[in-house]
């Protein structure tokens, strides 16, 4: 593993510190009376987690491009998965 | 010929690029671990589509509040997991095993809290797959024992899979005890970190699909 970064403690330890806020404002927003919106924030937190969890706990931002390739491959086939799944869904049914 | 070529294996011609290699499995192996999640992910969202009262009812039922705690546990030894691959790669021996440890540590704590969780839940009548475990009285019983199905399912197999993280991390610490090939040794703990970081991926989505969005 290369790391670029002088402090690599550090700056996970500011990335660790802002996931757990980040988390602790979608559970809040989670109880917030704003209608459909706080699922649509939770959503939205939840997959900047995913993508800081992947940037720097699984090392991405140090990987070459073929890693990175490779791990939105397996994103790509669940948007290929859910996309084509639900659209058999959403003509079948009438909701 | 010397330390570093012995531990390139014949098929590589650098030791890069059979840590590249490395990476690439495991990769490879993750994406093939999403679509397994994904599977269940999917079932659950049509699921959902077709019955969304039912099922935002039912989540009523999980013990939100317990996994919050959980979650941040977990995403605390993702960082104590990061950490510990900076400390083996910079050879410091003490360090690894101690943050090695603490993951574990925090590891069994979440596995322990889900199990708690799993108590209260058959008290409370919401596992339909055990004799006698099941009197929810909310409304559409039949078609809310597929959220509890789903719940069970996808919690389950994320234990599973940590189950098998926390066996990993035991291994990865008496290698880092023993601290015999530490070059080695780093290599395998960018793996092991791997999969680990990747059992924190799927467990936030599961959080915020199963506990939050029904809120």
């Amino acid at each position: 593993m290369k790391l670029k970064i002088k402090n690599p403690w550090l700056q996970l330890t500011a990335v660790w510190l802002a996931m757990l806020c980040l988390f602790t404002i979608s559970v809040g927003l989670a109880f917030a009376p704003i209608g459909v919106w706080h699922s649509v924030i939770n959503l939205i937190i939840a997959g900047i987690l995913v993508m800081s969890i992947m940037t720097f706990f699984m090392h991405l931002k140090d990987s070459e491009g073929l890693l990175r390739l490779t791990a939105g491959t397996g994103f790509f086939w669940l948007i290929i998965l859910f996309t084509l799944s639900l659209a058999d869904y959403f003509s079948r049914y009438s909701f | 010929m010397n330390a570093k070529s012995d531990q390139i294996k014949e098929q590589f011609e650098t030791l890069e690029q059979q840590k590249s290699a490395d990476r690439l499995g495991m990769w490879i192996f993750l994406a093939t671990e999403t679509m397994l999640f994904g599977g269940l992910f999917f079932a659950y969202t049509a699921s959902h589509t077709l019955h969304p009262h039912v099922f935002s009812e039912a989540s009523h039922e999980l013990e939100w509040n317990l996994e919050f705690g959980n979650t941040a546990v977990l995403l605390t030894s993702g960082f104590t997991m990061a950490l510990a691959e900076i400390a083996v790669s910079l050879k410091r021996r003490g360090l690894t095993t101690l943050l090695l440890l603490t993951t574990i540590f925090l590891g069994i704590w979440f596995l322990v809290v889900k199990g708690v969780e799993y108590v209260d839940d058959f008290q409370n009548g919401i596992v339909p797959f055990i004799a006698g475990g099941y009197f929810y009285t909310g409304p559409s019983p039949e078609i809310a024992k597929l959220f509890f199905n789903f719940y069970f399912a996808l919690t389950g197999l994320h234990a599973f899979h940590m189950s098998i993280g926390v066996l990993l991390l035991f291994i990865m610490t008496t290698l880092a005890w023993r601290w015999r090939d530490p070059d080695k040794l780093t290599r395998q703990m960018t793996i092991v970190g791997l999969y680990w970081a990747f059992i924190d991926v799927a467990w936030m989505v599961i959080y915020t699909t199963l506990y939050l969005l029904q809120q």
